[in-house]
């Protein structure tokens, strides 16, 4: 095991070296205004920065360069890890003019040194105080008018004076325009130190091919930003309000070919082509890589590159054609690059033919033909495998060794030779079917909930009809006969006092409850409690209203 | 058995196999001719072999729109994703994504089998709730309004499904204009290039109304797309 894990040090240490490192400089912005300050990062791809790499970078007087920090990250491209060192500085422009920031030589902990690009960095006179909005906007093309097929970029920009936050644009269906299949659009963010306030900055690119000609009026673009409003709370955080911000429409004239010559690619855009064979001598039936490489800055998609003509003593074959585009701030690049091994069968000096490639400028308004020189292969005799033995030199399949259906793509599935030429299709009958299988359960289970609540009332009332009559339900029930009205009368206050002192009535031991409520009332009480009991039980007339004074007493012990 | 018999009788000698036969022989256009009368209101078997035939005819937006609506009745088919996969990989131009089903659900079972689930459950739950009206068992009252619950809610589930669904039509021209209007004067939008699969949400005249899977609308001639039916 440990002998594994030093193999694996060992061939990672060893592994380094094979990616070549490099070294770039960025700025984030390269046009300041005298008293800005923007963000210089050098950053170290592939390698690692010796410590002394911080004092590498030095600027030109009229800008002043402050280290900030560093840091590291791994960035992948899909095919490969990257580890970047970043050292980040401030750039302060101090005076307008033009200046040049590099080239620097990066030291490695290895020893090396990597090299860096140059920056063009413009400073610009300080602006008159503007007084204009926080926030402004604005997006149009590059240019007000094309070719139809050339590219063009949309460009939009938001400056805001105010911190914002979660800047979205939502740009505007483009009329007779669509964007290229390679290369997509670009964006940045950043802000700039500025002496009068912090601005921000967010701004993009699209490219666009024009595929329809005239007059082509396009929509603004609107950008949705969250700007803060009011203070922070005691946790640092703000409420925000979102604000859109449209751009006003644009317009872009797109205008047609001239009559396009014989042999026209299709290609509208100013390219240029490089051709390379990788060996001018070569044995018979020994391959020779060819690789064409077409950049411009019009679309590609859509061309191939013309084949050689038929030659004697020569066999082509196709091996790779990559495609790319890429947007910056100012310009669409699309790269195409076609790779062809060539054969040669037979041996002497052969001549390859030359290409043609025809293509449109938009800039010189006439169709440009470019010219691919092959030159000449010495074709000496082979190492004995001979022509015959040569199979393939190509990464695509020999299509004459494969089977048809593999040459012509995937195959589709076959055909189905059975089976129901029609199907029930239950969508629109559902709610009826449902209702009709579902109404037996349905009415179940309504009876059956029915019935519980039936059974629940039933429960209910059994439940209230136990429980002993309240005073005020008493005294609201007093019967009308004399005698039976003192009887209802008593048994108010019974009920009352029982209440009062949390005892059931048959349990109330009256003469004790009542000393037990204190003067005054209990003098109140017994006095009443005798003076029913007279009327009552000795015929004596009371002489004063009894029940009033009942009804007195039971509202006192309820106060009380 | 008997029951058996007779639906592979049905299979074997419906419009399916005749047509199939005739295909066969390369006869592509008598077998679309034998097919697509039967087409509306058709199965999934047939709606796929008009996409076969149609794609073999050298016509992708009509082979697609089959294909697509043979999708949804069989969403599990293997054989119509293989092909529409094939069939898109095809297309040239900036076509926009497919629209998606109108439900996820509906990329795996088809309305009629959720219906179908929907009505088996509650099939099962109403007969469950007669049964218990005279068992009286707590455990089997739970699993009744189980089955009742979930039956209804397959079934409303696939109703809902039934009325969002717009039918998928798809650009069969070279090029189908979308205006912004149902009127070849209104502005022009933007074109959906051949294949586009695009959701249909309004008709008008001579226009429909169509969505595209990036949420595009606009009006496009009714000629320039085909919607198969199903």
């Amino acid at each position: 095991m440990i002998r594994m894990l030093l193999a694996a040090v060992w061939l990672l240490s060893v592994g380094v070296p094979a990616f070549a490192g490099r070294a770039q400089l960025n700025v984030d912005v390269d046009r300041f205004a005298v008293g800005q300050t923007g963000r210089l990062v050098l950053s170290v791809v592939d390698d690692r920065p010796h410590p002394d790499a911080v004092k590498a970078v030095e600027v030109p007087d009229g800008l002043v360069l402050t280290y900030r920090g560093n840091k590291s990250n791994f960035r992948s491209n899909g095919a490969k890890i990257s580890q970047v060192y970043s050292f980040e500085y401030s750039l302060s422009a101090m005076e307008e003019g033009a200046f040049t920031i590099g080239p620097f030589e990066v030291p490695t902990t290895g020893g090396g040194t990597l090299t860096t690009n140059l920056l063009d960095v413009e400073v610009l006179a300080r602006p008159e105080v503007d007084g204009g909005p926080d926030l402004q906007v604005k997006a149009d093309f590059e240019t007000g008018e094309v070719y139809e097929g050339q590219v063009v970029l949309y460009r939009y920009e938001l400056t805001a004076r105010v911190p914002v936050v979660g800047v979205q644009w939502h740009l505007p269906e483009f009329d007779g325009l669509r964007q290229p299949q390679h290369g997509d659009p670009w964006s940045t963010n950043y802000r700039i130190d500025d002496i009068d306030g912090r601005i921000y900055v967010d701004r993009g690119a699209v490219p666009l091919i024009a595929v329809a000609q005239g007059e082509r009026k396009q929509g603004g673009a609107l950008a949705e930003v969250r700007v803060p409003v009011g203070r922070q709370n005691v946790f640092g955080f703000s409420q925000h309000q979102v604000q859109h911000l449209p751009t006003p429409e644009t317009t872009l004239r797109v205008k047609p070919l001239p009559e396009a010559p014989d042999g026209f690619s299709g290609l509208i855009g100013n390219f240029e082509v490089r051709s390379t064979l990788d060996k001018s001598t070569v044995g018979v039936g020994e391959s020779v890589e060819w690789t064409v490489h077409l950049s411009g800055d019009g679309a590609v998609e859509g061309f191939t590159l013309p084949s050689l003509p038929d030659t004697d003593g020569l066999r082509v074959y196709e091996s790779e054609v990559a495609l790319r585009g890429r947007t910056d701030e100012s310009s669409y690049m699309s790269m195409l690059t076609v790779r062809r091994v060539l054969v040669p069968t037979a041996e002497g000096k052969l001549e390859l033919p030359n290409l043609q490639v025809v293509a449109f400028s938009p800039t010189e308004h006439r169709y440009v033909t470019h010219e691919i020189r092959l030159g000449t292969l010495d074709v000496r005799p082979g190492t004995g495998a001979g022509v015959a033995d040569v199979e393939s030199f190509s990464t695509e399949p020999d299509l004459e060794a494969l089977p048809p259906e593999a040459v012509l793509g995937p195959s589709l599935r076959e055909l189905y030779t059975w089976g129901f030429s029609r199907t029930i299709q239950l969508g629109a009958a559902l709610p009826l079917l449902l209702g009709l299988v579902g109404a037996p359960g349905a009415l179940v289970l309504l009876l059956e909930g029915r019935d519980r609540v039936a059974k629940a009332r039933a429960r209910r009332a059994a439940v209230e009809a136990a429980r002993p009559p309240t005073t005020a339900e008493v005294l609201a029930q007093l019967p009308t006969d004399p005698a039976a009205r003192l009887a209802g009368l008593d048994g108010a206050l019974r009920l009352a006092i029982a209440q009062h002192i949390g005892v059931e009535v048959v349990h109330l031991d009256r003469p004790a409850a009542i000393a037990g409520l204190g003067e005054p009332l209990s003098g109140r009480l017994s006095e009443l409690v005798q003076a029913l009991d007279r009327a009552r039980f000795a015929g004596q007339p009371a002489g004063r209203d009894l029940e009033e004074e009942v009804r007195q007493a039971i509202r006192a012990l309820e106060a009380s | 058995m008997i029951l058996w018999l007779l639906t592979m009788w049905v299979c074997l000698a419906g419009p399916v196999s005749e047509g199939a036969e005739v295909m066969d022989e390369g006869r592509l256009d008598d077998a679309i001719a034998l097919w697509e009368p039967v087409a509306d209101g058709g199965s999934g078997v047939l709606l796929y072999n008009l996409g076969l035939a149609w794609h073999l005819k050298g016509d992708a937006g009509r082979a697609l729109a089959y294909w697509r609506t043979a999708g949804e009745l069989r969403p599990r088919d293997g054989n119509i994703h293989h092909n529409l996969a094939v069939a898109r990989s095809e297309l040239e131009g900036a076509v926009p994504p497919p629209v998606p089903p109108a439900m996820g659900w509906m990329g795996i079972l088809s309305v009629t089998e959720l219906g179908l689930v929907g009505l088996l459950l509650t099939g099962l739950g109403s007969g469950g709730a007669l049964l218990w009206r005279r068992r009286r068992s707590a455990s089997m009252g739970a699993m009744v309004l189980v089955l009742f619950a979930g039956g209804l809610s397959a079934g409303g589930l696939a109703t809902a499904g039934w009325r969002a669904r717009n039918p998928v039509v798809v650009v069969v021209a070279d090029s189908a204009v979308a205006r912004d209007a149902a009127d070849v004067r209104a502005g022009v939008r933007f074109s959906f290039p051949l294949g586009s699969e695009l959701s249909e949400l309004q008709a008008s005249g001579a226009f429909v109304l169509v969505e595209d899977g990036e949420g595009r609308r606009g009006w496009v001639p009714r000629t320039a797309v085909f919607h198969a039916g199903g």
